[in-house]
Parts: structure tokens; sequence; C-alpha cells
């Protein structure tokens, strides 16, 4: 069994793991495999903040990083946490393929195969494209954002970031605002939370907040200042510079004007509101850069938890193949 | 004389309101007699009793993707699906490559179809050159060598001024237009319903409206003009109700429905699954509802599958890179009848008639029926034995449906086609039929079993 470098990780063999042998979105979770992951992240949490950040729990295993969109953040957050792992890490970027959609998929899965991959995390721009891989392969797929459908690490590591916030989730009432048509942020915090016993409200143009969302049983408001009413987090979506330009919405500033979030209007939501963001943000867009200075702003804190979650995961889907020592306690 | 009995069969047709225990005599490739107990002569006979005998179908939209597609469906195999689901007509679309829009296309698919093919195949050809949406075809000079009808199925005529001259020059030769109802810039990327399984999946969604919009403004022209609208494939509520509003407002307007949106919704894209990928998209419950009352209530005047051969490396990729279509010429008249006859909801005296005349009437033709004197072309259905329909019943050169490994209650046990069998059932003994020298081993007829019929 594998000792862990600084102190001593517990002893007891790993019997948590996640339901199949690929993390596909919370959407296959339940509320306590979720909270299965945000326990074991906690510990992980804890890992990270040694001066030796390393438990050897992947060794010899090898992650392949398949990242068909740029997204340095989210690639370096994985890469952070297999190396924290102690697992070998191959970046492979075929953001800049030219190559059509999903044929360099279905090239790339053989190369992948071959080089022996454990578990392949992917990011790409269909919806499902994660779902057709983990068809294709024996090693564990994590979905790293496939489309505008999931992104469950992001979601995993936003619940994280409240919970060690608030002490909980239950109860809380969570207003999204934003591009919600097109976020897979969006979707998988909305599942996510709402497992967790939050309660949700969508905020933005109908445009970008259709009617057909009301079908995951949350609340719908096309104005701030309504939206806002008796929240306790305040989670700002990124706005897609190329979405106005199929009129989704007028312009930028125009966005801002009925959506920014600025210290007073940070006001119209609950006392003490927490605003959160899954970056990167188009400052002066969605928030002022006092609002994100504020400490009630979690968005810092959202990246740090954001190696731990995706360390838990790992860790977990591993768990599911064989007995490796557990982190913390 | 070649004579051939098949004897004992029910036989079912509307068009001539029969539906008993009957012989049916063939005689140099047309039907001869249809009544009880006909002496067989030197027939040869096929003891059909317990099975039923049906005119043989017609599908007025195929896409058999010769020439140009060749790797997913040529009109040899294509026209073997046909005979495999009981099709002994069928119409192909002019989306090929190059676009069926001269009259060298027209002749390709017509001699092909005759060297190659074993059912009848009436070609499509586009109504504008390249199916550009710019400019008209040779319509009269096309019909003279053989098209059966004109269309830019795949793609909409997006300009209502061409649309209107097309309608209105129509009615010089009295053919309909099938138009492909869609607003390009309304579907944009999308590539499902826009509804809640699209939010859900993250998948760009196509609205209805897009349908329903050029539906009502296709309806308009026809109303304009006094030219034959066609509209193919019909999938939303909308779009119903348009039609039916024309309808009673005297305009000239017929429509088909396909298997497919009859039988499912938008739930089947859930899991990304390719073969649920279509255009139109399968919509919401109320749609198909709507489609299911349309069709029964004469709105909608009859099915068409539109068969839409792709290969698998096409079909087998993510959800928003695959091509939209399903095949649908081996299942149709099985899932049709599975869902609305065995249930009691159809009779099947009107699953037959809006596979048959329904589909002949829309195109002012009078086949689909076994009067004596005409082409005997007819199959040989048996009913009510459940069992599975799977990949290896295929005759389509591609497998991209939805329905492999489902359990339906009917199997087309042989087709005929000018009184010559084409297609054998490889599960299904027909004592008499499938072992003439015609028939190859596969249970399919080879071209030249054609030789001597007249065509």
């Amino acid at each position: 069994m594998p000792r862990g470098y600084g102190r001593p990780v517990s002893k007891h063999v790993a019997t948590v793991s996640l339901p199949g042998k690929d993390l596909l979105g919370i959407e296959g979770l339940s509320s306590s495999d979720l909270s299965t992951v945000l326990d074991t992240a906690r510990g992980f949490k804890e890992v990270i903040t040694r001066t030796v950040k390393k438990v050897p729990v992947l060794r010899g295993r090898t992650v392949v990083n398949l990242f068909f969109e740029n997204s340095t953040r989210t690639r370096t957050s994985f890469e952070l946490a297999a190396r924290r792992l102690d697992a070998d890490v191959i970046n492979f970027d075929v953001a800049t393929s030219s190559v059509a959609k999903g044929e360099a998929l279905l090239d790339t899965i053989e190369t992948i195969e071959a080089l022996g991959a454990d578990f392949i995390v992917i990011r790409h721009g269909s919806s499902g494209a994660p779902h057709f891989l983990a068809k294709a392969v024996r090693a564990s797929v994590v979905n790293g954002g496939d489309g505008a459908h999931e992104h469950p690490t992001q979601a995993l590591l936003d619940a994280f970031t409240i919970q060690e916030r608030l002490g909980r989730i239950e109860g809380l009432r969570v207003a999204i605002v934003g591009d919600i048509l097109h976020s897979r942020v969006a979707r998988s915090n909305i599942l996510a939370l709402q497992k967790l016993g939050a309660e949700i409200v969508l905020v933005g143009p109908p445009s970008l907040v259709p009617d057909s969302f009301a079908a995951y049983g949350v609340e719908i408001e096309h104005t701030l200042r309504s939206g806002l009413r008796d929240a306790d987090i305040v989670y700002l979506l990124r706005i897609q510079l190329e979405r106005q330009r199929k009129n989704l919405f007028p312009s930028l500033d125009e966005y801002r004007l009925l959506y920014g979030i600025n210290r007073e209007r940070l006001g119209w939501a609950k006392p003490g509101a927490l605003v959160m963001h899954p970056g990167p943000v188009n400052r002066g867009v969605e928030v002022t850069r006092d609002v994100m200075e504020m400490d009630e702003s979690l968005i810092t804190t959202q990246v740090t938890n954001g190696v731990a979650i995706r360390m838990a995961v790992f860790y977990l889907l591993q768990g599911a193949k064989s007995d490796v020592a557990a982190p913390g306690s | 004389m070649s004579r051939l009995l098949v004897r004992n069969g029910t036989v079912v047709d509307p068009s001539q309101g029969i539906h008993r225990v009957m012989d049916v005599l063939v005689e140099n490739g047309r039907v001869a007699e249809v009544r009880a107990r006909i002496d067989a002569g030197d027939a040869e006979v096929v003891e059909a009793a317990g099975f039923h005998v049906a005119p043989g179908f017609i599908d007025i939209h195929t896409h058999l993707r010769e020439p140009g597609g060749e790797g997913s469906e040529t009109i040899e195999t294509g026209t073997r699906a046909a005979a495999a689901g009981g099709f002994t007509r069928i119409y192909c679309m002019p989306n090929t490559t190059p676009v069926c829009d001269s009259e060298t296309g027209v002749q390709y698919v017509i001699s092909r179809a005759a060297s190659h093919g074993c059912i009848n195949v009436v070609p499509v050809a586009s109504i504008t050159k390249g199916m550009l949406g710019e400019e008209l075809t040779n319509f009269g000079r096309l019909m003279g060598c053989g098209a059966g009808a004109f269309s830019d199925d795949g793609r909409p005529v997006m300009n209502a001024e061409i649309m209107r001259r097309a309608l209105e020059y129509t009615k010089l030769l009295g053919v309909p237009l099938f138009e492909h109802c869609e607003d390009m810039n309304l579907t944009a990327e999308g590539h499902m319903n826009e509804g809640v399984v699209s939010a859900r999946l993250g998948i760009k969604g196509i609205p209805r409206v897009s349908e329903s919009v050029m539906v009502s403004r296709n309806c308009a022209l026809a109303a304009a003009t006094g030219g034959h609208l066609h509209v193919c494939h019909v999938s939303t509520r909308e779009s119903v109700h348009a039609i039916r509003e024309a309808r009673r407002n005297g305009v000239r307007v017929t429509a088909e429905v396909s298997p497919h949106h009859l039988t499912m919704t938008e739930d089947a894209v859930l899991g990304y699954n390719t073969n649920a990928k279509m255009k139109p998209p399968l919509c919401e419950k109320a749609d198909r509802d709507a489609l299911i009352e349309a069709l029964e209530d004469g709105t909608i005047d009859c099915i068409a599958t539109d068969h839409a051969p792709h290969s698998s490396q096409a079909k087998d990729n993510v959800f928003d890179a695959a091509p939209f279509g399903i095949i649908g010429l081996e299942t149709a008249f099985p899932v049709l009848y599975t869902t609305f006859v065995t249930t009691k909801r159809w009779t099947l005296d009107f699953l037959v008639e809006k596979m048959t005349t329904a589909p002949a009437k829309v195109m002012n033709a009078d086949w689909g029926t076994l009067r004596p004197g005409t082409q005997a072309d007819f199959s040989i259905i048996e009913l009510g034995e459940p069992a599975r329909f799977e990949r290896r019943h295929i005759f389509s050169k591609s497998i991209n449906s939805p329905w492999i490994g489902a359990t339906m209650k009917a199997r087309i046990a042989a087709t005929f086609v000018n009184g010559l069998q084409v297609f054998q059932h490889p599960d299904v003994v027909l004592a008499g039929a499938g072992t003439c020298e015609k028939l190859a081993a596969n249970g399919t007829a080879k071209p030249k079993a054609r030789k001597g019929a007249k065509a």
C-alpha cells in the first residue's frame, strides 16, 4: 500500500467509488455520490495545502488530457490534480486542428488507446462527445466540458466551495445569471445543487433563458432585480462574445446595463450573498472589479478547489478499479 | 403464357373494398382474376393460406443515393430494401451528386433501375438547377424523359418568387411539387427539435416554427397560383394546422408523413442516438398525436418513408457531426402494423390504403390495386407472429435504423413485381414461392429475373 508524503495518509482501503468507470455528467450521480466526492475532496484539499503536495495513489497511471477546445485553466487544473496523485500526464492539444468536428475524435481514439491511457479527460465542442468516447475505450473518461451539455467537475468544485464557506447547500437559494442556453456550467450546476437540496432561479433574457428550462424544476426570472431576490449565492456565467453576433442579445453594453453585477445591485440579493463565476471573467461586463475583490467573492477559491475536486474524481474512479489508500481522514 | 396462382391468401385490396380469402391469378405479369377458388391449371402455385396478400406499396419519398453516394446506397440495394418492405414502386429524390436536374440525370436513374433495380423506380427531378434555389429546371423536358415529380428535397426553396413560379408552371404539367418545408435561417445550426430534450442534452435546437412558417408560406403560394403543393414529411402540429386550414379553403395541397414521425418522439434522441437524428426532427408527443389524427382525418394523405441511407462511418459519430436521416423501407409496414393495427387503432385496410392508393392518388395515378388488367405488383405478408427485426433483415447498403432489435408483428414474406418474385423473406416459408430460379440465394431476385416481363 503506498504511503503518503509529509504526513501519513490513513490506511483504510478505498471502498468508495463512483458508479461506472466514467464521470460523464452530474446527471448519472445520486446525491450520496455527490457527497462522496465532496467528502473525498476535503481530504485532498488538506493534501494540497501541505508543503509537499503529493499522494502517489495514481503512480504508474497515465492521464491523457484531450482538449478539442482551448482551455488553459481547466486543463491546467486537471493536469495539476493528476500530477499531485503522481500520474503521468499527456496533453493532447487538438483545439487548433482544422479537421472536421467528430472526425478528429474518431481518429484520436485509436492513438490514445494505443498509448495505454488509464484516464482520458475530454473537452469537446460537441455535446455527448465524452459519452461517445466512453463507449469506445476501456479507459475511464472524465468529462471536462462537452458542448452546451455538462461540465461536471466545475459543478462539483462549485458545490464544494459553497459547502466549505457556508457549511451547507441544502435550503440555499442560488441565482444563476447569464447565458443559460449555451452553458454547460449552468446545466451541471442546476443538477448538482438541486440534488444537494438547493433552490435554483435562472436569470437572463428570454433568448438565453428559454422556458424549456422550467422542466428542470427551476424558477425563471428575466429581470435581474426579481431574479436576485432572497438569493444566498449569485452565480454569474461568462457571456460569450460570439453569441451577440447571432442576435441572441443586442450588445455587451446592453447586457451590462441589464444584467451586470455591481455593489449596488448585489444589494438586491440576500445580505451577505456570495458571488461566484466559473471564469474567465469579462471584467466590467458580468461583474465589476470591486465586487470581485469583496470578501463575498468566491471566484479565486473556486479555482483552488478545482484541483482538490479533480484529485477526488480521479481517486474515486480509480477506486472502482483497485484498492488504493485514501487520503486524509 | 406464364401463369401464377397465389392461392388462399387473405386478399386486402382497399381499392376494390376486398378483404377476404381469395385466389389471385396472374397472367403475363398482369392480374388476370381475383376471386375464390380459381382453377390452377398449368399455373405455378404459391400457397398463401394463413398469409395476407396486398397490392405492392408505393413510396413517394426515398433516397437511393445513386449517382454519387454509392457508399451508402445504390439503386440496386435500395430497390432490394424496398422489395423487402413490400414496396413495388418508389420515387427517388434528386439530391444526388450530381443533382438530378437534367435529362441525362433522369435517364441515368431510369436505365440503372431497369438494369439493376428489382422494382419500379420513378425519378423525381429537382425544382431548381443544382438545387440552388435560383433557376428552374426544364420541367417539361424532364417529365418527357420520365421524371415523375419535382422537388429540392433536403433543401427548401427559400426564395418565394421561385416557388411561386414553380407552382405556376407545374399547373401546365399536372404534377405536384414535393416541398421540403424548412426555413434555413430559423434552423441555423440546429440538430434536433428545440425543447425540453434539446435543453437537457445541450444540443442546438431546430424550432418547430422552422417547418410551419414555410408550410404556411407555401400554402399561401399554392392558393395564389392554383399549383399543386405536396408537403413532404410533415412533423409538427402547427404544420398540420396550416395544411388543414388550406385544404378547408380549397387549396391544392397534399401531404405525407413518415413512419418515424408517427411512432417516435424527441425522447428517442436521449443518449445522443444518431439513429434518431433526422430532418425534420422528431418532435413532441403532441406533434405525434396531431400527425396521427391528421392522417386519420385526411389532412395528411399518405405515408412515405423518407428512406435516407447513411454509412456507419457517418452515423457512428458525435451527435452534431452525424448526418440527418434514417432508412425506413424494410420497416415501414411492420412498424406501423405493430404500432397501430395490433392495438386496434387502425384497420389493416386503412394502413394498406395509406401505403398504396393514397400515395398513388397524390400522383394522380391509379396504381396500388389488384384490379384485373393492372400490373401484378403485390406482396404476401405474414401477420401476428412476433419476430425480432435484425440487422440481417436489412437489404439497404446502410444500417442506420432505430428499429434494429425491435419486435414486430408483421413480416413481408414475399414481394412480386410484374408477377415475378423479387423478394423472399429468409425466415418465412411460403410453399411454392422462392423456389423459382429467378430468386438469388440471398432471397432477392437478381436483375435478370425481370427478363421476359413487360414493365
